[in-house]
């Protein structure tokens, strides 16, 4: 399932009703908060603490942190999965002997690694991001490997017969033919880039979203549970929809 | 299953040229006949060995904590699967997921199909929906602490969070793509509501709901290991976090490597069953 299914083209209609649903949920949150406020607090008051944190400059702080271990590793992830994409598309052998890693490291559900990458790393800025860089390859590898595969079914004849270099093949006909694969993976890879940083710095208590959680979940304040789970959602849906936007644009101009 | 004639074709078929789309997904491990294939497994072979070797070697020259020996990670597997921990949290853990996974069916079915048949519902309740899909699902962690606490029914709660979505978006899509004929047919015949949900709706929607069980156990497995690190730290999730933590890292591999056996288990035994039973379609995702 894509997220295409889920986010897609506005029409009126829809969008009208979208923004009703939007205020209703609202309004029975408010509703009910008024009832039960220690147990699910309030629209108004998750704003309300949300700007505290905002003014104390623990939001913006934790959420620069984790931005910043977010963009260093998806940044590498994206390095490494096109270079390990382009060589295991195009050499069979590299494909070969690769290939049933990748897919057993892509099975496992990722966060189990990252206690090991504890150990090895310790608990600093290192370990986060060498933890999301991880995540992030892997999952650019697969769909880069399958594009370059196409492009050198398509082009590889031809380009050994034009006596093209093969570093100028990489950078100008297989990079550009796998760019609408890469995009795909690269979608996929900022979410579990995001999953990761902050199960990360959630485990070892490191600055960033994560431990603003941690100390959510142990003052079980509800005001401060639901605007630090408010503030993660906004950046999960920004940093999805941004992808899966980009995305979009560039098949659009690929086909 | 197979799809090989039964009648020998009289004209010579060329084995290597005709790409069979059940030979690319042959699990890796299996040699084939023909030499590439053959050349392939011997490769694997070679670089399994060369990657055990050099494991091996690497293990002599740092601390036991950073990288244990291959033997030693054997040792700890024997130790582990005989005193019953790791088959113990996998129970535990394999119960949450199976209790989680069966209520997002339920859950899944009735929303998916209004969702999916009342578009004016679909339409109000999208975007709600989708920004709680979009959440990291961690961040619910702390909601689920405060209502339930650290024991089982919050664990269950958190890895339905991570069930439900995979299961409701799959039949909500499976629904929208029943075929258009036969909602009008139901219609022209005069087909209740109800007789055309359970005559016509749910019969087609049976592959999606495959697909959304396989996607949803995968996700509930991600649920658990999460459950174990941050909520009582019990089952597989808490046996990695426990072993992380007292820096045994031997038992860290074994269980890491238990939870990529199960996964790759659940992932291909799924999708096998999938094309077992509905052998007709072919369902991405």
């Amino acid at each position: 399932m894509t997220i295409s299914h889920i986010v897609r083209r506005p029409d009126r209609r829809r969008f009208l009703l979208g923004c009703i649903g939007i205020f209703c949920s609202l309004g029975a949150w408010q509703a009910a908060g008024s009832v039960w406020p220690t147990t699910i607090s309030r629209p108004t008051r998750v704003v309300r603490e949300l700007v505290s944190l905002g003014r104390s400059g623990d939001l913006l702080g934790m959420l620069g942190s984790s931005l910043l271990s977010l963009l260093i590793g998806a940044g590498a992830a994206v390095v490494l999965g096109i270079v390990i994409g382009l060589l295991a598309g195009r050499y069979r052998s590299v494909r070969t002997v690769l290939m049933p890693y990748v897919t057993c490291i892509y099975s496992v559900p990722f966060v189990a690694f990252v206690p090991l990458f504890v150990v090895w790393f310790g608990i600093g800025r290192t370990f986060v991001v060498v933890s999301a860089t991880v995540a992030g390859t892997v999952v650019i590898i697969i769909p880069t490997t399958a594009g370059v595969v196409a492009a050198s079914a398509k082009y590889g004849e031809l380009g050994r017969s034009l006596c093209i270099p093969q570093l100028r093949l990489f950078w100008s006909v297989f990079l550009p033919a796998a760019v609408p694969y890469v995009l795909t993976g690269v979608r996929l890879a900022v979410e579990r880039c995001l999953i990761t940083v902050i199960v990360a710095e959630f485990l070892v208590g490191f600055n960033g979203l994560g431990l603003l959680l941690s100390d959510a979940r142990s003052s079980l304040n509800a005001d401060e549970v639901f605007a630090v789970a408010v503030a993660t959602a906004v950046l999960g849906i920004t940093f999805t929809s941004a992808s899966t936007y980009v995305e979009h644009r560039f098949e659009g101009r690929l086909g | 299953m197979s799809s090989e004639p039964a009648v020998a074709s009289p004209l010579p078929t060329l084995q290597k040229n005709t790409p069979s789309r059940r030979s690319s997904r042959r699990l890796w491990w299996r040699p084939r006949i023909g030499a590439r294939r053959y050349s392939d497994f011997l490769l694997r072979v070679v670089a399994m060995c060369i990657v055990l070797g050099g494991w091996q070697l690497a293990s002599g020259s740092v601390s036991r904590v950073v990288l244990p020996s291959p033997l030693g990670c054997l040792r700890a597997a024997d130790n582990l699967v005989t005193s019953g921990e790791l088959s113990s949290a996998w129970v535990a853990s394999l119960g949450n997921i199976g209790v989680a996974v069966g209520a997002s069916t339920i859950v899944g079915l009735v929303l998916g199909i209004m969702l999916g048949r009342y578009s004016a519902v679909d339409s109000l309740t999208a975007p709600v929906f989708a920004s709680v899909f979009l959440t990291p699902k961690i961040a619910l962690l702390p909601i689920i602490t405060l209502w339930l606490g650290y024991e089982t029914n919050a664990k269950i709660l958190f890895i339905f969070g991570f069930t439900l979505f995979e299961m409701l978006y799959t039949i909500r899509k499976g629904v929208k793509e029943v075929g258009r004929d036969y909602i009008e047919f139901g219609r022209s015949i005069c087909l209740s509501e109800a007789a055309m949900i359970r005559k016509v709706i749910l019969p087609s929607i049976w592959p999606y709901t495959l697909v959304g069980l396989r996607l949803s156990i995968l996700h509930g497995l991600v649920g658990a290991v999460l459950a174990g690190f941050f909520l009582e730290n019990s089952g597989i999730g808490g046996l990695v976090y426990e072993s992380g933590s007292t820096f045994h890292t031997a038992n860290l591999f074994v269980v890491i490597f238990s939870i990529m056996v199960v996964g790759l288990a659940i992932s291909y035994g799924l999708s096998k069953l999938e094309r077992q039973l509905v052998p007709w379609q072919r369902l991405g995702a």
